[in-house]
């Protein structure tokens, strides 16, 4: 059973002549475990559909349903619970709070939530990050692939129902990137996680179990590898 | 979630490119990049610029008025008093020449007149006349050399003020002291053992008659040598001796005489002119009348201005050498003295100066907190692009001239704009007030605008100044961010070392939470959850930040609690002056029968009735007729009641002597006794009613306001702590020989006796030992301002000796009070109509009174020029102050809009994180709220002590001229402000979030701020 389906998701900025139709009724379903990778060329749509299924933006029509429930029949405030209980964001510019430190960075959905601190994921979670002695170093004095890491490390806390990754490696060097990559399959693999990234990188493309090329707002290919 | 107009953002590019490209189309490209940011941050840059404007032109206004107004008192006093500066008399005309030595080139404009001597009016003259008329000849101006600027418009010193006729032209003419007009000059002894008055005329002096002088010198008794000026004042020394039985008796000793009389000379009367303080009585005759003395000599009376002295001192040290032969002293224009700076002290002056020094200071940190507060914001947001730059290979010195161009472009714009308004504004004020201040300074001097090219220099250099100690900080820093930042996509954030502490203390990862996990370390995470932690956090983390932040919120209260203060002290000086009720005519009503009895007066009995027919009179006001009868008589109050420390201020400074009250509560009091309409007026305006508003139930208002003005200070005292809840008013039935009064060293009142050959008067006893009956009087309301329905100024009522009480007339009449009251003043009042002729309502009511026939005689003052003079006076005040207040108010907002709303622009991606990450819209509204109440909180503390300092600054200031100004915080003004300042601190933060919201959650956080 697919535990993400995009079904019929239509997004337009502005109006009128100046109306720009980013998504074009797209439409289709993620198994749970799945690797996803989107790709397209810039301006295709892809960000915009991560972040409707992350639940940051909704859409003019059509719908996103995750564990087979409508995501934009929440109000905003539901919207904000979901983003933090269902959804695990990666973003290629990390996005850490500048003024919390590395745990604080990565625990902030689950204090959010106002839920314990879960101290063998979180210690897990460091080890496996690499993060080990950087706990309580605040972003600035780390390099960008451990914000990078961080910026993980908070979208696997709360062990989302999907993980999604825009360009996460987009802004880091190819040992880096490597290594970011290395960690999302591990998750995939090891926790099941399911894993949907934006990506233009091909090498990571290749290894998703499944490629979605988004072409003008459409589904231009969806292909399985085998 | 809003809508992003991709169509919008990409014309606005082109229009900022357009701005920058028009403004600079060459140029290094430093300039463009700062011309480019500015245009692109065009809120920011509009805000900083007005700022700039704003507080330049305040400067430049109050530059401007204070000179303005320095001129126009300075012309006053030369209109006055003339231009000189120092004046002495002269026996041997070689004593000008030694002047013309000794001064040298400083010697700027001279004129001379002569003493031609005094003579003695008869006993009977003297009576009214004074017992010298002195002669003196018109002043002539002589060896001048006129170069001080504008010094040639006004006279050396000054020709007497003409009343009727004209001034005397050749030999044989004289104008007389105007209150000689209608007097007949008769002969007979003269005040002077052995001197006979030596003025007659053939009879009631006028145009044209004929007047026989002979004069002579006036010289001291004991000096005989040493003549005094003619026109001073007779010179008697008294003496008081206070016999054993407390009787005084005085004495007096003449301690000059007149020698050298003249012989008699006879003198057509061409004219009538106005005594001035400084000539005394004087006739003038022309300067070619021949010496009137026996010897035939006159003593000269020089007068002289100087340029190029620096001091008072200078000038004494030439009058020194130059007479120190005669050993004659010489006198000073010392108010022209002071104002041409050359002289200090006087008060009123130092206060008028320190408080518009305490001004400028208020106005200049003002304007470096505001300007300095947006190039901090201005360059921190731009952190990243100075850190590619430098990764570009720009010098630090290249990156602190981009912000010193910055201030440059800011400072080319605003400080040009700002001294145009400034100027502008104050042209306009003086405009709209030239009538108000003319009157103010008086004698017709016309006032308006006058510029010195100092002040806009000034002006221009405190702006320049402001502007470049606000680019300083910034600039450095700027040149400090590294090529290292730029890459790195961090936020400028540094933990501060005490949260560099904290973190140094945490070992392990839970470390950061709470026992159980469920929520971050710490104090703020427990109280207030996650939005708390959050904004504890921020604060903590950014310490200097939000230190700027609340700075600009704290100079933002103190700026408006000025402004408040400003209008306090400016409103509360202008209440000194207040002597106007709201009436336009004040009638005087006298009755030739004099009695001190209350009841025999039907002027005071029949106020209602006679108010009643003023109202009647066509063109009469609706409700503005109204009566009072002054009266006075002896009170009780409950010691209590009084508040002794207000006495003891009274006694120390007011010029009528000690406080009519002993302390058991026993004193004299003025009643002011009021008719049915302005008693209801009055209970109306202090929110009187029932019994209290009713004019045939007995009660009073205690008027809780006594001045202790003098020469030299203002001031005010309240009598009554308010707390007795009556006033027992003594009823004494005493003898023709007896009232009731202070004993002679003022420390008890009670019953005083005229011994019967009237020689002597003896206190009997004290009040409280004379077992008075008495009435019982509640009184309905304490009030220092009987507001605008009483027909006369408070300032005019504080001007009492004792206690002073409302009540209403027909209560008193009838009842057992009227005889404990004497009657002195009986005034009715009534304002015109709109569009009324004046004079036809001042004859209805004339008219009125005759037909009334119990009123003997009623005098009509038309008040309607001096109230306008009044008003005047009140408006021009309050532009000045409203103006100032308006600007303050602009600079404040500013601040604190450009404090909060870049500060909260600035994170528009760490908050789009946050909502990203599952942070819900309240929870984020929560945070940013307990952010701003932490700025707001510390703003309030830091706003309190700077207002404390400002007023502490204005308090001294006005200390050395006000007696009674009691150092007071303004908790009103300081709850005002700090009012509007959370009310901008909230619009500005609800425009930042309403602009970070507008940008697309998915935008913001893509953004990547270059």
């Amino acid at each position: 059973m697919d535990i993400l389906r995009v079904d019929h998701l239509t997004k337009t900025y502005g109006t009128g002549d100046t109306a720009v139709r980013a998504l074009d009724d797209v439409s289709f379903g993620v198994a749970a475990g799945e690797f996803v990778a989107i790709i397209g060329s810039s301006g295709s749509g892809k960000s915009t559909l991560l972040h409707m299924i992350g639940g940051v933006d909704r859409p003019t029509s059509g719908t996103v349903y995750l564990n087979g429930e409508d995501v934009f029949e929440r109000s905003d405030e539901q919207l904000a619970v979901f983003r933090r209980r269902e959804v695990g964001l990666v973003y290629q510019f990390y996005n850490l709070v500048p003024v919390l430190d590395v745990v604080e960075n990565m625990c902030l959905p689950v204090l959010m939530d106002g839920r314990a601190v879960n101290e063998r994921r979180l210690t897990g979670l460091i080890r496996t990050l690499g993060l080990s002695g950087r706990e309580h170093h605040l972003p600035n004095q780390l390099s960008g692939g451990q914000q990078q890491r961080v910026a993980i490390g908070r979208a696997l806390m709360n062990a989302p129902a999907v993980v999604l990754a825009d360009e996460p490696t987009g802004n880091l060097d190819s040992k880096n990137s490597a290594e970011i990559m290395a960690l999302l399959r591990k998750s995939n693999r090891e926790l099941g996680q399911t894993l949907i990234v934006i990506t233009h990188d091909e090498d990571i493309a290749l290894s998703a179990d499944r490629v979605i090329a988004l072409e003008d707002g459409r589904v231009a290919s969806d292909t399985r590898a085998r | 979630m809003a809508k992003h107009f991709k169509g919008e953002k990409d014309a606005r590019g082109e229009k900022d490119r357009a701005l920058a490209a028009a403004v600079a189309p060459r140029g290094n490209v430093f300039t463009r990049f700062t011309l480019r940011s500015l245009a692109a941050n065009r809120v920011r840059t509009t805000v900083t610029i007005v700022g700039v404007a704003l507080a330049t032109g305040l400067l430049m206004a109050v530059l401007a008025s204070v000179t303005s107004l320095h001129a126009a008192i300075v012309n006053y006093m030369r209109s006055t008093d003339g231009v000189w500066q120092e004046s002495f008399d002269y026996t041997d005309d070689a004593t000008l020449g030694n002047l013309r030595t000794l001064a040298g080139d400083h010697l700027d404009r001279l004129a001379t007149r002569r003493d031609l001597g005094a003579v003695a009016l008869s006993e009977e003259n003297a009576e009214y006349a004074g017992t010298y008329l002195g002669i003196y000849d018109l002043p002539v101006e002589s060896m001048s050399t006129p170069r001080a600027a504008g010094d040639t418009d006004y006279a050396v010193y000054p020709a007497p003020e003409l009343d009727e006729g004209r001034l005397p032209e050749k030999p044989g003419e004289i104008a007389l002291p105007a209150y000689l007009r209608g007097e007949t000059l008769v002969s007979g002894a003269s005040q002077i053992t052995g001197v006979d008055g030596g003025a007659t005329s053939a009879g009631e002096l006028e145009i044209g008659s004929e007047v026989t002088l002979a004069a002579g010198r006036r010289v001291w008794v004991s000096e005989p040598e040493t003549p005094i000026r003619s026109g001073a004042l007779f010179q008697v020394e008294y003496s008081y001796e206070t016999g054993e039985d407390g009787s005084i008796n005085e004495g007096e000793t003449v301690l000059e005489t007149l020698t050298d009389v003249g012989e008699a000379r006879t003198y057509t009367v061409v004219g009538f002119v106005n005594t001035s303080y400084s000539d005394g009585n004087v006739a003038y005759v022309s300067p070619d009348e021949p010496a009137m003395t026996a010897s035939e000599g006159a003593v000269g009376n020089a007068f002289f201005s100087t340029t190029g002295y620096a001091s008072k001192d200078e000038l004494d040290q030439l009058m020194v050498r130059l007479l120190s032969d005669s050993g004659q002293g010489w006198s000073t224009n010392s108010s022209l003295l002071m104002y041409q700076g050359l002289d200090t002290g006087r008060q009123i002056t130092t206060s008028l100066v320190l408080f518009a020094g305490v001004l400028a200071a208020v106005i200049v940190v003002a304007a470096v907190s505001l300007i300095s507060n947006a190039f901090r914001i201005s360059i921190s947001e731009r952190t990243r692009q100075f850190g590619l730059l430098a990764s570009l290979g720009a010098s630090r010195r290249q990156l602190r001239r981009t912000v010193y161009v910055e201030a440059g472009i800011i400072g080319l714009i605003g400080i040009p704009i700002g001294v145009a308004l400034g100027i502008g504004g104050a042209a306009a004020a003086f405009a709209l007030t030239a009538e108000g201040w003319s009157m103010i300074v008086g004698n017709g001097v016309t006032v308006g605008l006058v510029l010195r090219p100092l002040d806009a220099v000034a002006a221009i250099a405190l702006g320049a100044l402001a502007l470049l100690v606000s680019a300083l900080v910034p600039a450095v820093r700027a040149s400090r961010v590294s090529a290292v930042d730029a890459i790195r996509q961090t936020q400028d954030v540094r933990p501060s070392k005490r949260l560099r502490r904290v973190f140094r203390r945490r070992r392990t990862a839970m470390d950061d939470f709470s026992a159980d996990g469920r929520r971050p370390r710490g104090l703020a995470a427990r109280l207030g959850g996650m939005p708390a932690f959050l904004a504890r956090r921020t604060l903590a983390v950014s310490a200097g930040k939000s230190r700027a932040a609340a700075m600009a919120l704290a100079v933002s209260v103190a700026l408006l609690v000025t402004a408040g203060l400003v209008s306090d002290y400016l409103s509360g000086m202008t209440s000194y002056i207040d002597y106007g009720g709201g009436a336009d005519m004040q009638m005087w009503v006298s009755m030739s029968e004099t009695s001190s009895e209350l009841a025999d007066s039907p002027a005071a009995v029949n106020v209602n009735d006679i108010t009643t027919d003023i109202a009647k009179v066509s063109g009469v006001k609706e409700g503005s007729a109204s009566g009072l009868v002054r009266t006075y008589g002896s009170v009780h109050v409950d010691p209590a009641g009084v508040s002794w420390d207000a006495v003891d201020a009274y006694d120390a400074s007011s010029p009528y002597g000690g406080f009519q009250m002993d302390r058991e509560g026993y004193g004299s009091a003025d009643f002011y006794l009021a008719d049915d309409a302005t008693w209801r007026a009055l209970a109306a305006d202090l929110g009187l009613s029932g019994d209290a508003a009713d004019p045939e139930h007995v009660s009073c208002v205690a008027f809780n306001r006594v001045s202790t003005t003098n020469e030299s200070t203002y001031g005010t005292v309240e009598p009554f702590t308010g707390s007795a809840e009556t006033i027992d008013v003594l009823l004494a039935d005493l003898a023709d020989n007896q009232w009731l009064g202070m004993n002679d060293d003022g420390s008890a009142y009670g019953l005083r006796e005229r011994n019967e050959d009237a020689s002597e008067v003896t206190f009997v006893s004290p009040a409280s030992e004379l077992g008075l009956k008495t009435v019982s009087v509640p009184v309905v309301a304490y009030t220092d301002d009987l507001g605008e329905s009483f027909p006369i100024g408070s300032a005019l009522m504080a001007e009492a000796t004792g206690l002073t009480l409302v009540m209403p007339a027909s209560a008193v009449f009838g009842s057992e009070l009227e005889g404990a009251m004497s009657t002195s003043i009986i005034q009715y009042f009534a304002s015109f109509a709109e569009g009324a002729d004046e004079n036809a309502v001042i004859e209805g009511i004339q008219e009125t009174f005759g037909a009334r026939g119990d009123i003997d005689t009623v005098t009509i003052n038309n008040l309607r020029e001096s109230l306008r003079e009044y008003n005047a006076m009140i408006f021009t005040v309050n532009v000045f102050l409203y103006c100032f207040i308006a600007i303050t108010m602009a600079i404040a907002v500013a601040n604190v809009f450009n404090t909060i709303a870049s500060g909260l622009m600035l994170r528009t991606r760490e908050f789009a994180t946050l909502q990203s990450v599952g942070m819900g819209h309240r929870s984020f509204r929560r945070m940013i709220f307990l952010e701003c109440a932490d700025f707001a909180v510390k703003g309030l503390v830091g706003g309190v002590v700077l207002a404390a300092l400002v007023n502490w600054g204005f308090f001294s200031a006005l200390s050395s001229s006000i007696s009674t100004l009691a150092f007071e915080m303004p908790w009103g003004h300081v709850a005002l402000a700090f009012a509007v300042v959370v009310v901008v601190l909230a619009v500005s933060a609800a425009y930042a979030l309403h602009k970070t919201h507008a940008m697309n959650l998915v935008e913001a956080l893509r953004a990547d701020a270059l």
